[in-house]
C-alpha cells in the first residue's frame, strides 16, 4: 500500500515538474499568419542583371524574399497572372471572396475604375517625402483622387504607331522612315498618304494599318485616332465630346479608309492581337506598340511614329503601370500590402524591373538611363501624350461600350454621325453611372 | 406474449394494497413490487417462498424471509443488472461496429460508384463538346468549300464571317503543305505546329491544348480542334482541312459541375500528365501544371508509380488509386481515359468525403433509432402507466368493496346489540335491576361503536397518507405516566399485576407524543384484555442514545393468551382478530393494532410482536427522535389554564343545536350539572340571543357548525365582531362531529376558544366546563 502511494505521488510530481518546465520553456508568440494575393494581367518587365521579363517572376521572387524577412507576422505571398479578357472575373468577381486581390499591379487606365468601389486604400502613409520628390507631379496627379494618393506609379510606357520599315520601302515611302530610335511625326495628310500608297503597292494577303473592333482590347489606340481630325476629344468636364465636326470627321476617316482597303479585311471581327500576328507576320504594315512589345521585335524593321494630329506633332498615349492596395476587411492584411509595396520601392533590384519602360523613379531612370529603349526618345515625345481616361471613375464601363460603336462603324450599319452620337451617349452614360456610384476608401 | 395480474401481499411488514404485478414473459417470470414512486423488478424465481393461495393472490408467508429473500434478490438482481447492462452493451458495441464497417464499405462503394458515374459523365460532356466542334469546323470547312471563293482573301473573309456565328476565336484553313489561311487574314506556315502536324500526316481529327505564350502581352490559352476534310483547291492552293481555336474556358465551363459539396474536382490531363483543363487555377494564365510533376512533389509516389499509371491510361484502363498528398492529405482519384484522344478525365475526391458520408448515415441511423427509442419508451411508459392506474383503481376499488363489506358487518353489529337492549329495555321497563343492566350494555355498546368510528376514521387517514404526524417537544417520562394513569385503573379492576421499568437516558424529546401514547394505549388495551385475573403485564421503555438523536424501545409484555403464529402474521391486517377459547368474549374493532402499526411506521418507527399461544406476547415499538430542549413546566401549566371565569358563580351556557334530540340532551346534561341553560335552534338566533342578551349574561356557547340560516363559523365570526364588552371575551366552543384536524383549525381561526368533538364525551365535557367553574 505505501509502495502505491510512493508511485502515485512520484508520478504526480513528475508530471508537474514536466509541466513546470513546458511552462517555462521559452516559446515564441504566434505570429499571425498572413497570405496576400498579388494578381497582374501578363506585363513585361526588364532588368539589365537578370533574365527574368514576366513581372510575374519578378513579384513571386519579391514575395518570397519579403516573406522571409517579415518578422511581425508570417506572410506567403501568392501571384496570380490573368489574361486582360478575365480582368473583371480575376477582380471584381473575386471580391468578398478568399481569392480577393490584395495589391493589384497592372495599367492604370483599368486600375483607376476600382478606386471608387471604395475598396482601394490611400497610400499616402507609405510615400515618404524622399519618395514623393522621386516622381514626377504629372504621375502624383494621375495617382490621386480627392488628394489622396490611390495608386502607386512603378513604369510608364508610350504608346505610338509602328510600321514596318521593309514594307514602307516596297511601296517607296522611305522618306517617312527616318532615322533608328526616333519617333515618326506625321500628319493627317501624310498618313493618308502612306495608306494610298501602301494599300496600292503592298502584295495581297497584305494590309496598310492595323484597325480591330471584336474586344475592347487596344480600343485605347481607337480613341487616339479619333483626335486625328482635330477633336479634344474630352469637354471640360470630362465627358466624352466625339459629336462635334472634327470627332465625326475622324469617324468619316476611319470608315473611308475601310472603304479603301487601308485595314484588314473583316477587321470589325477581328481584334489587336490579329493585327499583332499580321504585323509580326509581315502582312500589315502600320501598327502600333509600346516599349514592353517593342523590345521583343526587330528593330532593324521597325520604325516608330506619333497617331497622326492636324499639327503634324502628332499623338502618343502613356500607359502608367503601378500598383494599388485593397481593402478586403483585414486590416493586418492591408497593412501587410503597404509594407510589400513599401519593401517593393525601396529594393533598388526591384525598381530596376521598371526599365521596361520610363521608370516613373527618378532616381532610377537615371541609373538605368543606358537599358531603357528609346529613353530619349520617348522622353522627348512626352511633350505629345494625351489623356485618354481624363481619369474618369469608370473606364471599365467606357470600354465596354466604345468598342461596340466601332464595330458598328465598320461593319456599316451605323454612320459616322450616328457612332459619335452613340460614343457620346453610351460612354458617357457609363462615366456617369461611375460617379453615381463612386466610393472612396476612407 | 406477455399477460399479468395483481396479487395482494397479505403481509404485515409490507404496505396493505402494494401491488405486485406478476409478468410472464414467455418461461421468465418478473415480479414487480410496485409502490407509489418505486418499482422493483425480480426475477420471479427468486421469489420461490410465496405460495399460492388462489388463482389471483399471494400470500407471502413470513415476513422475516421474505425481506431477507429481497435484500438476496436485490444483491442477485444488482449483479443481474450489471451483467445484463454489460452483456447489452458488448452486444451493442458489436452490433455498431458491424453496422458501421458494413455502412462504411456500402458509403465507399457509392461514393466510388459516383465518382465513376460523375467522370463518365463529364467524359460524355467532353466528347460531345469535342464531336459538336469537330462538326462545327467541318460545317465550317464544307460552306467554305461551297462558297466557291475565288481567291485567299475571300477565303479568309468567309472564315472572319463564319468565326462570327461559332464557338471559334480564330480558323484557319490548312493547305497541303502545311499552310494555315486565318479568319484573320495571317496567312503562313505552320507545318511545324503541333495541330497542323497531325493533318499533314493524315490524321481525321485532332484535338489539343495550345498555348500562345510568346509575347506576354498577348498570351492565350486556347483548345485547338482540327479535323481533316475532303480536299478543294482555290487557285493553285488545295487545302485539306481546317483548324479551330476556342477558349480553354470553355471546356472548364463544360467541367464545372458541383460534386460531393464543390470538394470534387474533375481535370483533364494528356498522356504527358499535361494538364489540358485544370481546376485549379489560381496561378492564372500562362501557368500550366502537370499533373504528374504535381504528384512527385506533393505525394510518395515514385517514378516507376508514375510510369505505371502512364502505361495503363495508355492501355485505356479505367482505374481507381488513393493519394496521400502533403498538403492536401489523402485523396482519392478516378482515372479515366477518353478513347480516341490522348486526354484522361481525372476526378478528384478528398478521402474525408467518404468518411463524411458514412458519419452521415451514421448520424441519421442513430438519430432515426433514437427517435424510435424515444418513442417506444414513451409508448411503454404509457401503457404501463395506463396499466398501473387500472390495476391500481381496480385494488382500490376492490379495496373500497372489502372495506364496506367489513364496515357494514363491523357497525351493524354494534347497532344490533344497541337495538336489542333498547327493546329489551322497552320490555323490562319495570325491572330495574334489568334495565340497569342493558343500560351499562347499551352505554358500552355505543363507546364501541364510537371507538370504530373514531378508528375507522384513523385508519381510514392512515391508508390515504393523510394522517398528519405533529411533532413537538414532550416529555417521555411524563407520557409514561399519563398511559399509566389511563391503564392503572383498568389493570387493578381485572386484578393484573401491572409493573413498568424504565431507563430513560433523555426524557426531553420531539415527536407526536399524542400519537405514541396512542399506540401504548392500544397495546396495553390488548393487553388488558387478554390477560386474565391475575396475570401480568409489564411495559418497558428503555433508551440508547446515537449522536443527537434517542432510539426508544418501548416493550408491553402479558401472560395473556398469546398468538397462533398463524394470527402473529395478520395482526397488523385490519379487522384481525383471534377468535379462540382464550380471547373469548374480549371484542375490539380489529383495527388497533393496524393503526398502532400503520402509526408506528409513519413516525419512523417499527412494531413487532412475539407471542406464543397460551403463554403471553410482547409488542416491541422502536423509533429513534431528536432530543429537545427540557420542557417547561410553566408552560405546561399555561397550556392548561382555561379561559373564563373564576368568580364562583353559575356558568349561563347558550347551546347553539339545530338537532332537537341532541339540543334537548345536551341541555338536559347541562341542566343537570347546575349550568344555565339556553337554546337557540339556527346560527342566526344564536346571533341574535346574544346580541340581545345583557353583557356578560352568556359566559359559554357550545356552538354547532352545521345549522341553518348561519353555519358555527359565521355565527362566531358575527359574534365576535359586535360591539359590546362580552363579544370578545365569551366562550365559544365547536361542537361538533366534524372532528378533522382542518375543522378544529377552521374553529379556532373562526374565533372559537376551543373544540368539543360529538358525540360527546359527558365526562370530557363536564371537565371542560368544570375548569369554568
Amino acid at each position: 500500500m505505501k509502495n502505491w502511494k510512493r508511485f502515485i505521488t512520484a508520478g504526480i510530481s513528475f508530471v508537474m515538474v514536466l509541466g513546470i518546465l513546458s511552462g517555462c520553456a521559452p516559446e515564441e508568440a504566434e505570429k499571425k499568419q498572413i497570405t496576400l494575393t498579388i494578381k497582374l494581367p501578363p506585363l513585361t518587365v526588364s532588368n539589365h542583371d537578370t533574365d527574368i521579363i514576366d513581372s510575374y517572376d519578378m513579384l513571386m521572387q519579391a514575395g518570397k524574399e519579403f516573406a522571409a524577412q517579415c518578422t511581425d507576422y508570417d506572410v506567403t505571398v501568392n501571384v496570380v497572372k490573368f489574361a486582360y479578357t478575365e480582368e473583371e472575373n480575376y477582380i471584381t468577381g473575386c471580391f468578398d471572396t478568399d481569392k480577393a486581390a490584395d495589391i493589384l499591379f497592372e495599367g492604370y487606365f483599368n486600375m483607376a475604375g476600382y478606386i471608387h468601389t471604395g475598396r482601394v486604400v490611400p497610400l499616402d502613409d507609405i510615400i515618404t517625402d524622399e519618395v514623393r520628390a522621386d516622381v514626377d507631379d504629372s504621375l502624383w496627379s494621375m495617382s490621386r483622387v480627392n488628394g489622396k494618393t490611390y495608386m502607386l506609379p512603378y513604369y510608364s510606357l508610350q504608346n505610338t504607331l509602328i510600321f514596318n520599315k521593309d514594307l514602307f520601302r516596297q511601296c517607296g515611302l522611305t522618306e517617312y522612315i527616318g532615322e533608328s530610335n526616333t519617333i515618326q511625326s506625321w500628319t493627317t495628310e501624310d498618313l493618308d498618304y502612306i495608306l494610298s500608297v501602301l494599300s496600292e503597292k503592298l502584295p495581297e494577303m497584305s494590309y496598310p494599318m492595323m484597325m480591330y473592333a471584336k474586344n475592347d482590347q487596344g480600343d485605347t489606340h481607337i480613341m487616339t485616332l479619333l483626335r486625328s481630325r482635330g477633336s479634344r476629344f474630352f469637354d471640360e468636364n470630362g465627358r466624352f465630346n466625339i459629336n462635334t465636326e472634327e470627332g465625326i470627321a475622324a469617324l468619316k476617316w476611319i470608315a473611308d479608309s475601310y472603304q479603301k482597303g487601308y485595314y484588314p479585311a473583316g477587321c470589325e471581327n477581328i481584334e489587336i492581337n490579329d493585327c499583332n500576328a499580321l504585323f509580326t507576320n509581315n502582312q500589315l504594315a502600320i501598327h502600333m506598340a509600346n516599349s514592353a512589345m517593342a523590345v521583343n521585335m526587330d528593330m532593324n524593321t521597325t520604325g516608330f511614329a506619333n497617331f497622326p494630329s492636324m499639327d503634324g506633332k502628332g499623338y502618343n498615349t502613356s500607359f502608367v503601370t503601378g500598383f494599388e492596395v485593397f481593402d478586403n476587411g483585414d486590416a493586418d492584411k492591408v497593412r501587410a500590402a503597404k509594407d510589400f509595396l513599401h519593401y517593393f520601392i525601396s529594393n533598388e533590384d526591384y525598381m530596376n524591373y521598371a526599365q521596361v519602360g520610363i521608370p516613373a523613379s527618378k532616381a532610377t531612370t537615371e541609373r538605368l538611363g543606358e537599358y531603357i529603349f528609346m529613353k530619349e526618345a520617348y522622353v522627348a515625345n512626352a511633350v505629345n501624350t494625351v489623356d485618354f481616361t481624363a481619369n474618369n471613375p469608370n473606364w471599365r464601363g467606357v470600354r465596354d461600350v466604345f468598342y461596340t460603336c466601332i464595330h458598328e462603324l465598320l461593319a456599316g450599319t451605323k454612320t459616322p454621325q450616328e457612332t459619335a452620337e452613340a460614343i457620346d451617349s453610351n460612354c458617357n452614360a457609363a462615366i456617369e453611372a461611375g460617379w453615381l456610384n463612386s466610393r472612396l476608401h476612407e | 406474449m406477455c399477460f399479468g395480474y395483481i396479487i395482494t401481499i397479505n403481509d404485515a411488514d409490507i404496505i396493505q394494497n402494494f401491488n405486485i404485478w406478476l409478468i410472464k414473459c414467455w418461461d421468465f417470470d418478473i415480479l414487480f413490487i410496485i409502490n407509489y414512486q418505486r418499482i422493483c423488478i425480480l426475477p420471479s424465481f427468486f421469489s420461490l417462498q410465496y405460495q399460492k393461495r388462489d388463482t389471483t393472490k399471494w400470500n407471502i408467508r413470513n415476513n422475516t424471509e421474505f425481506w431477507k429473500m429481497g435484500d438476496a434478490m436485490r444483491k442477485i438482481n444488482k449483479n443481474w443488472a450489471l451483467i445484463l447492462i454489460l452483456a447489452t452493451l458488448a452486444a451493442l458495441s458489436l452490433a455498431v461496429c458491424v453496422y458501421i464497417s458494413q455502412l462504411t464499405q456500402a458509403t465507399d462503394a457509392s461514393v466510388v460508384a459516383s465518382m465513376q458515374e460523375l467522370s463518365r459523365h463529364d467524359l460524355q460532356n467532353i466528347r460531345s463538346e469535342l464531336e459538336s466542334s469537330w462538326e462545327d469546323l467541318s460545317a465550317i470547312y464544307t460552306r467554305t468549300q461551297v462558297s466557291k471563293c475565288e481567291n485567299i482573301q475571300e477565303v479568309c473573309s468567309r472564315l472572319n464571317v463564319e468565326q462570327i456565328s461559332n464557338i471559334f476565336n480564330t480558323v484557319y484553313l490548312v493547305d497541303s503543305n502545311g499552310n494555315t489561311y486565318s479568319s484573320t487574314n495571317v496567312v503562313k506556315n505552320d507545318s511545324d505546329k503541333g495541330y497542323v502536324q497531325p493533318l499533314l500526316l493524315g490524321e481525321q481529327k485532332v484535338v489539343m491544348r495550345y498555348d500562345k505564350v510568346d509575347v506576354l502581352e498577348t498570351i492565350t490559352e486556347s483548345l485547338v480542334y482540327g479535323i481533316q476534310c475532303e480536299p478543294f483547291e482555290v487557285g493553285d492552293i488545295q487545302f485539306i482541312g481546317i483548324i479551330g481555336f476556342s477558349k480553354i474556358s470553355m471546356m472548364e465551363e463544360r467541367l464545372k459541375i458541383d460534386s460531393f459539396d464543390g470538394r470534387g474536382f474533375t481535370g483533364i490531363i494528356d498522356i504527358d500528365g499535361n494538364y489540358v483543363v485544370n481546376h485549379d487555377r489560381s496561378e492564372g494564365i500562362g501557368k500550366i501544371d502537370n499533373y504528374f510533376d504535381k504528384l512527385r512533389e506533393n505525394t510518395e509516389l515514385t517514378d516507376n508509380d508514375i510510369s505505371d499509371i502512364i502505361t495503363s491510361l495508355r492501355q485505356g484502363e479505367e482505374f481507381l488509386l488513393h493519394f496521400n498528398y502533403t498538403d492536401r492529405g489523402e485523396q482519392v482519384v478516378s482515372f479515366i481515359p477518353m478513347q480516341g484522344t490522348t486526354w484522361s478525365i481525372v476526378l478528384t475526391v478528398p478521402k474525408e468525403v467518404f468518411s463524411e458520408q458514412t458519419q452521415q448515415f451514421v448520424f441519421m441511423t442513430a438519430v432515426m433509432l433514437a427517435v424510435v427509442v424515444v418513442v417506444l419508451c414513451m409508448m411503454m411508459y404509457a401503457v404501463v402507466r395506463i396499466s398501473l392506474i387500472s390495476a391500481t383503481a381496480k385494488a382500490e376499488a376492490k379495496s373500497r368493496g372489502e372495506f364496506l363489506s367489513n364496515m357494514s358487518h363491523e357497525i351493524r353489529t354494534p347497532l344490533n346489540g344497541i337495538i336489542g337492549l333498547n327493546h329489551l329495555m322497552q320490555k323490562n321497563i319495570g325491572n330495574p335491576k334489568k334495565l340497569t343492566e342493558y343500560l351499562r350494555k347499551s352505554d358500552s355498546t355505543a363507546k364501541y361503536l364510537l371507538s370504530l368510528v373514531n378508528d375507522i376514521l384513523d385508519m381510514s387517514k392512515l391508508q390515504a397518507n393523510k394522517m398528519v404526524l405533529v411533532p413537538k417537544p414532550f416529555s417521555i417520562s411524563d407520557m409514561v405516566s399519563t398511559v399509566e394513569s389511563l391503564m392503572r385503573d383498568r389493570m387493578d379492576d381485572k386484578g393484573i399485576d401491572f409493573n413498568i421499568e424504565t431507563n430513560i437516558i433523555c426524557a426531553d424529546l420531539i415527536g407526536d407524543d399524542t400519537r405514541i401514547e396512542q399506540i401504548l394505549v392500544n397495546i396495553l388495551g390488548n393487553a388488558v384484555k387478554f390477560t386474565p385475573e391475575g396475570g401480568h403485564v409489564t411495559m418497558r421503555v428503555f433508551q440508547s442514545a446515537e449522536g443527537s438523536s434517542i432510539t426508544t424501545t418501548y416493550q408491553v409484555e402479558d401472560t395473556g393468551c398469546g398468538m397462533s403464529d398463524e394470527f402473529q402474521k395478520r395482526i397488523f391486517d385490519s379487522f384481525s382478530q383471534e377468535h379462540n377459547s382464550v380471547s373469548k368474549g374480549n371484542h375490539g374493532t380489529g383495527l388497533g393494532m393496524s393503526i398502532s402499526y400503520l402509526l408506528a411506521k409513519q413516525m419512523g418507527g417499527v412494531l413487532s410482536v412475539t407471542s406464543k399461544l397460551g403463554e403471553g406476547s410482547c409488542f416491541t415499538f422502536v423509533m429513534t427522535t431528536y432530543v429537545s430542549q427540557k420542557i417547561s413546566d410553566t408552560a405546561e401549566a399555561v397550556e392548561g389554564i382555561p379561559s373564563g371565569l373564576g368568580d364562583g358563580k353559575r356558568l349561563n351556557i347558550l347551546v347553539a343545536e339545530d338537532n332537537e334530540l341532541n339540543a334537548e340532551i345536551l341541555l338536559e346534561i347541562l341542566k343537570e350539572s347546575g349550568f344555565l341553560t339556553a337554546h337557540a335552534a339556527d346560527g342566526g338566533r344564536v346571533v341574535e340571543m346574544f346580541e340581545k342578551s345583557a353583557p356578560y349574561e352568556f359566559d359559554i356557547i357550545l356552538m354547532d357548525v352545521q345549522m341553518p340560516v348561519k353555519n358555527g363559523f359565521e355565527a362566531t365570526k358575527i359574534i365576535r365582531s359586535l360591539n359590546r364588552p362580552d363579544a370578545q371575551t365569551v366562550t365559544i366552543y365547536a361542537c361538533t362531529a366534524n372532528t378533522f384536524k382542518e375543522d378544529q383549525e377552521k374553529a379556532i381561526e373562526s374565533g372559537m376558544n376551543g373544540f368539543i368533538a360529538k358525540p360527546i364525551d359527558v365526562k370530557k365535557l363536564m371537565q371542560k366546563l368544570g375548569f369554568q367553574q
